[in-house]
C-alpha cells in the first residue's frame, strides 16, 4: 500500500500487517472480546492471525466509495449518459460543495468443517465526507478521476456495541485521484 | 432257624414279634418260633430310573410249594413264582411301596396268604442338577468423546429343579413294633404312611467359579475364554477410535484451546459495499456547478 493510498485502513488506523508500532486501546479490546467469542463458540484452536486478517476487510479505497455514491445521484447520471455519446470526448464537472453519508456492513465468515453455521464477524461503519472543490473528470459515461477538491473525514467503526475507530481528520487534498472507471479502462487496454 | 410246619392245619397259631422291625409272622405250630419274613430290596434305595431292583424275601422260606407274588407298589405285580426273587424296574421319580405275598401249600399257612411289611423304594433322578450358567455381557459403545465403559461381568445364575433329591429324601415308612400285628397292608397301625414333601424350586446365585462336572470341558473355561474375549474386543476398540483426553477439571471454564493445532478454516470479506446507504446533501443548491470541455 503506497503514502498516498486513501484506504478506510488507513483512515481508520487499523493495524497494517506486520507492523511494528501497538494498536490502539480500542483495538486490542476488539481482539480480547474476538478473542473471547472465539473460545465461547468452541472453536478448536485459537486464530492468532484473525484480528489481522480483519484488517483487509477495510482495504477499500475513499475515492471509489464517493464515486459509487455520485453515480447514485441524478444530475450526475444525467451528465454520464450524455457523455457516453461522445465516448472520445474528456469534461469535467465542477460540483457544489456538498456532504455525503455513508454506512456499510461489511463482514467476515468464518467456516470451519464440521461446524454447521459459520461464524460471522459483521462491522458498522459509518462515514461522513464533506467534499470541497471537486472536480470530476468524466469520460465515456465513466468518471475517470477526481482531478481537484478536498474532503473532511468523519468515520466510525463499531463492532456490535463496541466502537473499534472512531475518527475525524482534517481535510485531505484530493488531486489527481484515478478511480475505478479508470484503473478498469486502463487494464482493458 | 425257623420251619414251616406241615400237616397241622388248625394248630397253626401266630406270634407277635416285639422286635421293632419290620416283619410278618409265619404262622407257626404251637410251641414252634414265630417265622418272620421281610422283603429286601437291592441295590438298596434311592435308586435310579429305570434302574433294575431286585426284590428279595427274606429269609428264604424252607419247603415246597412256597410261591411268592411281588407287589411293587406302582400298581404292578409278579405272578405268583417259587422263587423268592424277581427284579422289577422303574420309570418315574417316586417312592414305591413294595411287599410281598407268601403263600404255602393249603394248611402250612393259617390265613390264605401273607404279605410281607411294604418297603419304600425312592426312585430318583440320578443325573446331578447341572446350572445352566448365562454370561451377559455388558456391550461397549464406542463414542467419539472421552467415555469409559467397565468391562463385562460375567454372572451366572443357576436353577435347580423341583425334584425330590437323593440327598433329602422323604420320610420313610418305619414300622413301630410295639403294636405290630401281622395285619394286611393298609391298616397296619405300625405302619406309618410316608409323605413326600417337596420343596418349592430353590433360586441359587453362582459366581463363576471353577464346576467339574462330568463330561465336557469345565465352565470355567468358558468364563475365561468369554472374558478374554471381551478384553481383545476393547483393545481392539481403543485402538480403532484412538480417543484423545483432555482432563478438564473445571467444566464451566472455557477450554484452553491446543497449541500448535492447525485448523482448517476460511475466512471470507464481504465488503458490502454495494449494499451502503448514501445520502448526499447539497443544501438544495444544484449538485453541478459547471461543466467543461477538455
Amino acid at each position: 500500500m503506497s503514502d498516498s493510498s486513501l484506504s478506510l485502513r488507513r483512515l481508520f488506523s487499523f493495524p497494517e500487517p506486520g507492523a511494528t508500532t501497538p494498536p490502539s486501546n480500542e483495538w486490542q479490546e476488539f481482539q480480547s472480546r474476538l478473542g473471547r467469542e472465539i473460545k465461547a463458540i468452541k472453536y478448536p484452536a485459537a486464530m492468532p492471525d484473525l484480528a489481522s486478517k480483519i484488517g483487509e476487510l477495510f482495504n477499500v479505497e475513499l475515492p471509489d466509495l464517493l464515486v459509487l455514491s455520485w453515480k447514485k445521484a441524478a444530475e450526475l447520471q444525467k451528465a454520464l449518459e450524455e457523455s457516453r455519446k461522445s465516448p472520445e470526448q474528456v469534461v469535467v464537472l465542477d460540483l457544489a460543495e456538498h456532504v455525503m453519508t455513508n454506512e456499510y456492513h461489511p463482514y467476515i465468515e468464518i467456516r470451519i468443517a464440521g461446524v454447521p453455521l459459520p461464524k460471522r464477524i459483521e462491522f458498522t461503519v459509518q462515514i461522513l465526507t464533506r467534499l470541497k472543490g471537486i472536480n470530476l473528470k468524466i469520460q465515456d459515461g465513466t468518471i475517470t478521476e477526481i482531478q481537484a477538491g478536498s474532503c473532511e473525514f468523519e468515520g466510525k467503526v463499531k463492532y456490535e456495541d463496541l466502537t473499534i475507530a472512531d475518527k475525524k481528520l482534517a481535510p485531505i487534498v484530493l488531486r489527481g485521484v484515478p478511480t475505478i472507471g479508470k484503473r478498469e479502462s486502463e487494464s482493458v487496454k | 432257624m425257623p420251619t414251616i410246619p406241615s400237616g397241622s392245619r388248625n394248630a397253626a397259631r401266630f406270634v407277635v414279634s416285639p422286635s421293632p422291625s419290620s416283619t410278618v409272622v409265619i404262622p407257626s405250630p404251637t410251641n414252634e418260633p414265630p417265622f418272620r419274613a421281610t422283603l429286601e430290596v437291592s441295590p438298596t434305595p434311592p435308586v435310579d430310573v429305570n434302574q433294575e431292583v431286585t426284590f428279595t424275601v427274606m429269609p428264604n422260606l424252607p419247603g415246597a410249594n412256597i410261591e411268592y407274588r411281588f407287589h411293587f407298589g406302582d400298581d404292578k405285580m409278579s405272578d405268583w413264582i417259587t422263587q423268592s426273587q424277581t427284579t422289577h424296574r422303574y420309570f418315574q421319580t417316586k417312592a414305591y411301596l413294595a411287599y410281598a405275598e407268601i403263600r404255602g401249600p393249603e394248611g402250612s399257612l393259617a390265613q390264605g396268604t401273607k404279605n410281607t411289611p411294604r418297603k419304600e423304594v425312592l426312585v430318583v433322578q440320578r443325573s446331578s442338577p447341572t446350572p445352566t450358567s448365562t454370561a451377559t455381557s455388558v456391550p461397549i459403545t464406542p463414542s467419539p468423546t472421552s467415555s469409559y465403559t467397565p468391562p463385562a461381568t460375567p454372572s451366572a445364575t443357576a436353577s435347580v429343579p423341583a425334584s425330590p433329591s437323593p440327598y433329602s429324601p422323604s420320610p420313610t415308612a418305619i414300622v413301630s413294633g410295639a403294636s405290630t400285628t401281622a395285619t394286611p397292608l393298609g391298616s397296619s397301625p405300625g405302619v406309618a404312611s410316608p409323605t413326600a414333601t417337596r420343596s418349592p424350586p430353590k433360586q441359587y446365585t453362582a459366581t463363576p467359579t471353577p464346576v467339574v462336572s462330568k463330561g465336557g470341558p469345565p465352565s470355567w473355561i468358558y468364563y475365561i475364554v468369554s472374558a478374554g474375549l471381551a478384553a481383545a474386543v476393547l483393545y481392539g476398540i481403543l485402538k480403532l477410535i484412538k480417543p484423545t483426553f483432555h482432563p478438564h477439571a473445571d467444566w464451566h471454564e472455557p477450554q484452553e484451546p491446543p497449541q500448535n493445532v492447525a485448523i482448517n478454516y476460511g475466512l471470507y470479506f464481504h465488503s458490502n459495499v454495494s449494499a451502503g446507504q448514501d445520502r448526499l446533501q447539497t443544501d438544495g443548491a444544484s449538485l453541478i456547478l459547471r461543466r467543461r470541455t477538455q
